[in-house]
């Protein structure tokens, strides 16, 4: 007899039926062993960066020169360390083409960048490059760029930038420009200049004369200003000015010194101090409507003040405890709280681009110290020491900071190091001459 | 009904007093009676002793030589040796088949005994998959020619042949690869227990296991510094093949989004492929064949 089930019982039916399909499909569970890997080395990733190929010798040798900018960027980062060209085996005619990955693998190569430069009309380059993941046998990342001739040396910069977001997951800081006060002549009679430059020393630009005394420059948001407090006219008063025009203005009409400048991060603002009598405080001035507003009102020394990348809070450094010391407040000048704890004199807070920590420079037992905390005051650390470091500047992806440091005696002047979060990677940055007062710009594109 | 509350009753009281006269004399467990002496050494540091260092080796070998040279003069010690010394010994049992002119005395049931010595010494300093066949026909080679002269001169033993001729066939890939998983995953049938889950090597010890974490920590270098970097983990299935090497590419199990997550999954596959091949033990292959790694870097920046 086939009697006809009840819906409920045909539904329940259904569901174990289902159940047994599930059970029936899935699979035993396979692995077994299962393992946390908590710790790996801080080892630079081995990569192999060929020259880049090109149809005519100009091009071929400009293949070869921006792959050495790229070489060059890589290895300073730490991050990375390129194999010796020497020990090649596959020689890359065609970057198109899937390249021999057995070949790059005995040679210890874990990635592998090529390219091709091509010169189109118009003066036009065009450059290609293609990264490899020699281990696993992928493309990881492929791009092209086109610039006017005379921007090689950038498209080099992006293109590593591109290499080190694709490996290391965070943006690149190699299409950068530093902006510094380059120091000329004897110790008791320096000519100080404003001078631009990329982040690697190269393409060097006076901006100022030397005629007066420059100090403090920090670029705006979108790296075609600069602020910086000058002497120009016997008074030091903040400027601001133009890059590629050289157009130039006085920051508010302040009847005393006003120094130690920096932009808000939408770069509408600019926050500054003001001297008044033997103390100073800090201000803020809206640069469209040109209205100026007190954020501090302490006898004593307010200054150093630096946004945090979200705009809305201010670190600054004060004196008001009987030493300097880092304090934080809110972007109306609300809530200021120190946030230094240690031993020793703390100066020259500069907030991180990316708002997780705070750069200083700290001096004890005659010495200074640059190093990191975060915005809470916890988590101190040092990452380099000597005899005299100042005015430490942050790379945009805020893992690498730029100092100067100087050094003692007649023949002694500043320079400037790089170094980054681990502490481990320091460098010094070539310029012609003495420099100080770096400013690192924003990513340039 | 009475009868059966009787019954009851004393069937109760009987169990009660059982109870009471016998679980007296289970008490006395004397546990303090003999102490056990216990090193407490960590998983670590068994297995940084099993691993070693390059530079290490010489001092290591250094000793084994200064005991090496003892034995000759306890020559009638020889037997009494601890297992741990007899890789030491391995030099002196191996020119025994190789010398043409000595099998022929030997019975068969010999020849197999030095070889699965043979095979347990070479193993273990040789990872690398020797699967080229130039080596292996001159083991077949040598081996003929024993056996030829062994079923010549002891016709007798026939009856054992099938048994015997099964075990050398076993040994030949054996000694010919130098691969310690290959012959055992495939011609033993007699040992069921070997590999299986069941059998009772079914867990890889502490140190087994802290040493593939150590030697795979060694192969990763993540990308540090990124803001959240130490916050991601990557989980990543790996399957082997039984000489160590991975069988396919590993897979990501677990999902991101952001460039900082690809790349700490790039990072963690290209360890897991400079890492290779994986030296682990054989007879625990079920084991390892199949593995799931987490990548957490958050101890290495303090978390």
């Amino acid at each position: 007899m086939n009697s006809p089930m009840s819906p409920a019982r045909a539904r329940l039916t259904r569901i174990f039926m289902l159940a047994g399909l599930l059970l029936a499909m899935a699979r035993p569970a396979a692995a077994v062993v299962e393992l946390d890997i908590t710790r790996g080395t801080l080892k630079p990733v081995p990569i192999a960066i060929t020259a880049f190929t090109g149809n005519t010798a100009t091009e071929q040798k400009l293949g070869g020169d921006i792959a050495g900018v790229i070489l060059s960027d890589l290895e300073r980062s730490g991050l990375f360390a390129p194999v010796d060209r020497a020990a090649f085996i596959e020689k890359i005619t065609d970057p198109g083409r899937t390249p021999r990955f057995a070949d790059w693998r005995v040679i210890n190569a874990q990635a592998l960048v090529v390219g091709r430069v091509t010169r189109e009309g118009n003066g036009r380059l065009k450059a290609e490059f293609r990264l490899w993941d020699v281990l696993a046998g992928t493309q990881l990342a492929g791009q092209q760029f086109f610039t006017r001739g005379k921007n090689w040396r950038r498209i080099g910069h992006i293109i590593a930038d591109a290499v080190y977001q694709r490996l290391t997951g965070e943006k690149g800081y190699f299409d950068t420009r530093i902006v510094f006060v380059d120091e000329t002549g004897a110790k008791d009679k320096r000519v100080k200049r404003l001078a631009i430059m990329d982040q690697d020393g190269h393409n060097i630009r006076m901006l100022t004369s030397g005629g007066a005394l420059v100090l403090t420059p920090r670029f705006s948001p979108n790296s075609q200003e600069v602020t910086y407090m000058s002497y120009e006219g016997g008074r030091p008063r903040v400027y601001l000015l133009n890059i590629e025009t050289l157009q130039k203005e006085i920051v508010g009409d302040f009847p005393n010194m006003t120094f130690s400048p920096r932009f808000s991060p939408d770069g509408h603002r600019v926050v500054m101090s003001l001297q008044q009598g033997g103390n100073a405080n800090i201000y803020v001035m809206d640069l469209r409507t040109r209205r100026t507003s007190a954020l501090t009102n302490t006898p004593a020394i307010d200054t150093g003040p630096s946004y945090a990348p979200d705009g809305r809070r201010i670190a600054f450094e004060s004196d008001r405890s009987g030493t300097q010391q880092i304090y934080v407040m809110n972007a109306n000048g609300s809530g200021q709280l120190r946030i230094s704890r240690g031993d020793g004199r703390y100066s020259t807070p500069v907030w991180s681009p990316r708002g997780d920590l705070i750069a200083f420079t700290k001096k004890i037992g005659g010495r200074f110290l640059i190093g990191v905390m975060r915005p809470d005051g916890s988590g101190e650390r040092i990452l380099t020491e000597g005899y005299h470091n100042e005015g430490p500047t942050w790379a945009p992806n805020g893992r690498v900071l730029m100092f100067f440091r100087e050094t003692p005696g007649a023949a002694g002047g500043p320079r400037l190091y790089t170094i980054d979060l681990t502490g481990y990677n320091e460098r010094a940055v070539a310029t012609p001459s003495f420099g100080s007062d770096p400013a690192w710009s924003p990513l340039i594109n | 009904m009475r009868k059966g509350l009787a019954i009851s009753l004393s069937a109760h009281a009987a169990i009660l007093f059982w109870a009471v006269a016998v679980f007296p004399s289970a008490r006395d467990l004397d546990m303090a009676a003999q102490p056990i002496p216990v090193e407490v050494v960590t998983s670590a540091e068994v297995s940084q002793l099993k691993a070693g260092k390059k530079d290490a080796e010489k001092t290591r070998t250094a000793a084994l030589q200064k005991r090496e040279t003892p034995k000759p003069v306890k020559a009638k010690e020889k037997k009494k040796e601890p297992t741990k010394l007899k890789r030491v010994k391995a030099p002196a049992p191996a020119p025994k088949p190789r010398g043409p002119s000595e099998p022929a005395p030997k019975p068969v049931a010999e020849t197999p005994e030095p070889k699965p010595e043979k095979k347990a010494k070479a193993a273990p300093p040789l990872p690398m998959p020797l699967r080229k066949p130039a080596s292996a026909p001159k083991f077949t080679e040598a081996l003929k020619p024993e056996r030829k002269v062994a079923k010549a001169k002891k016709p007798v033993k026939k009856a054992f042949d099938p048994d015997r001729i099964s075990a050398l066939l076993d040994k030949r890939p054996d000694s010919g690869a130098l691969q310690p998983a290959a012959p055992e995953r495939k011609p033993l049938p007699p040992k069921p227990a070997q590999g299986l889950a069941q059998g009772r090597d079914a867990q890889m010890t502490l140190s087994e296991i802290d040493a593939l974490r150590a030697r795979i920590s060694q192969c990763w270098s993540p990308p540090t510094g990124g803001l959240g970097a130490d916050a991601i983990k990557v989980k990543l299935r790996l399957q082997l093949d039984s000489d160590g090497m991975l069988a396919n590419r590993p897979q990501v199990v677990n999902r991101g989004g952001s460039p900082f997550f690809l790349a700490a999954a790039d990072s963690a596959v290209r360890a897991v492929m400079l890492c290779q091949p994986y030296q682990l033990p054989a007879t625990k292959y079920a084991l390892w064949k199949d593995m799931i790694l987490n990548f957490d870097p958050r101890e290495m920046f303090g978390g």
